[in-house]
């Protein structure tokens, strides 16, 4: 390393100035000189760990495959206040048809429009323009080979997943509403 | 548009979001709607989303249809197989449907409860400030506008259909401005506040045709250099590229050069 830097104090920069998550692969390509994969992962999970602090603001969080710094959850309103900017919102329309694309990837829309009960053209192109679902192919096997959509990376650095296999099951948030017995106050 | 007027309310989200409403409201299960009751209820809800958005309520007529079937077939005599008359429950129609689409719904309340970019979770970053301009001259500031004509005309699109005129008076001397004369206009705006938003020079006009001049008058402007137009990248993470439509957040913004 030059100028006598440790590997890991170079990554804690270079995470610093980023301004999306950085993967390993990402980070290497900063450096000159080859530099061991195993080392850069070992130096990021020290990073993690030493971030993870209760005293500090922010904590270095795993992101779409990625490394990124972020504030904490509980000072959300101060950063709201600095900012001076309205907070990011969705309609629930778009929430739910979000939900539906994201546990049932790849889709289409007419499997969307089945669940949910109503046309889902709107809010999907709304979901298109904001990033957060992108064209993933055609099926294939019907006819008119209708357009897929899945997740984007854009939706995973939005609600804070490592991946998309982070997300709860369906199954598991199922639990609270099993759907064989009749519960009362079900909903 | 007019999405946005009549889908908010929880309850016309759908059909599905209806009648799982009803079903909550009534505290009954959904394993044992009580049809007569529901349909009477979600007939009462339509009469009144009809008068207000009749496509909205086409949506929500096939499930009135359902329902009405399922209450008509409740009276008839139920079948019995060998296992018993569950299977044969017409109710069973809409019970799965509305248990896939209760777990969703769970699934995007569990969703919306994660901490969110840009609501709850901040992170670094305003990538307009870390890219300089290139050329030595220009002065610091937000870095030249890098979008597409396709995104210009979405802007003049967006404003062209927000705008409402207020007008209602009948005029019979059409103030026929000229392109030089609009560009002067802008020219005299911009000498003294420095910078405007697109949008608030384009809401400045009193009809559609002068809207028209002030989007080619700046796009003159533009052009001979008298301004340059800017795109706040800041305001708006949230899609690719330019969002001058954006209403939300503050997006082109103009800024006279000043030669002299």
């Amino acid at each position: 390393m030059e100028n006598g830097l440790s590997l890991k104090t170079v990554v804690e920069g270079l995470l610093f100035v980023a301004d999306e998550p950085m993967s390993p692969e990402q980070l290497a390509a900063a450096f000159p000189e080859p530099v061991s994969e195993s080392d850069l992962k070992m130096v990021l999970t020290k990073l993690v760990e030493e971030y993870s602090g209760p005293e500090r603001g922010f904590a270095l969080a795993v992101i779409a495959g990625g490394y990124q710094f972020r504030t904490k959850p509980e000072l959300g309103s101060y950063a709201l206040r600095l900012r001076k900017k309205a907070p990011a919102k969705l309609s629930k329309a778009a929430m739910e048809t979000l939900a539906v694309i994201a546990y049932r990837q790849p889709i289409i829309r007419a499997e969307v429009e089945k669940i949910r009960g109503v046309d889902a053209g709107g809010v999907i192109r709304a979901l298109l323009e904001k990033d957060l679902i992108r064209i993933s192919g055609r099926r294939d096997s019907l006819p008119g080979k209708p357009i897929l959509y899945s997740t984007s990376a854009r939706f995973l650095e939005t609600f804070g997943l490592a991946d998309i296999k982070s997300l709860p099951t369906i199954a598991e948030i199922d639990k609270l509403y099993p759907p064989e017995q009749p519960a009362p106050r079900l909903f | 548009m007019s999405e946005d007027l009549n889908l908010n309310l929880d309850i016309y989200q759908g059909p599905l979001a209806l009648l799982l409403h009803l079903i909550k409201k009534n505290e009954v299960s959904v394993h044992d709607i009580p049809v007569s009751l529901i349909t009477a209820q979600y007939l009462r809800y339509i009469e009144l989303m009809e008068d207000l958005d009749l496509d909205a309520a086409g949506d929500f007529l096939i499930m009135a249809a359902t329902l009405t079937q399922i209450k008509s077939k409740m009276l008839l005599p139920r079948e019995e197989d060998s296992e018993g008359n569950i299977a044969t429950d017409p109710r069973l129609e809409i019970v799965k449907p509305l248990l896939e689409y209760s777990a969703y719904q769970a699934a995007s309340e569990a969703l919306s409860e994660r901490p969110l970019l840009e609501r709850d979770v901040f992170v670094r970053g305003l990538p307009a400030a870390v890219v300089l301009p290139e050329s030595a001259d220009s002065k610091a500031g937000p870095p030249e506008i890098s979008a597409t004509l396709f995104d210009l005309l979405n802007a003049w699109r967006d404003i062209a259909g927000r705008k409402v005129f207020e007008e209602t008076t009948l005029s019979f001397t059409m103030e026929t401005k000229t392109i030089s004369e609009k560009i002067e206009e802008i020219r005299g705006v911009l000498l003294e506040l420095k910078s405007a938003h697109f949008r608030d020079l384009a809401l400045r006009s009193k009809n559609t045709l002068e809207l028209a001049l002030s989007f080619l008058a700046v796009l003159e402007l533009a052009r001979t250099g008298f301004l340059r137009l800017y795109q706040d990248i800041d305001a708006d993470r949230s899609g690719p590229g330019l969002f001058l439509a954006d209403p939300r957040a503050a997006v082109a913004e103009i800024e006279v050069l000043d030669y002299r």
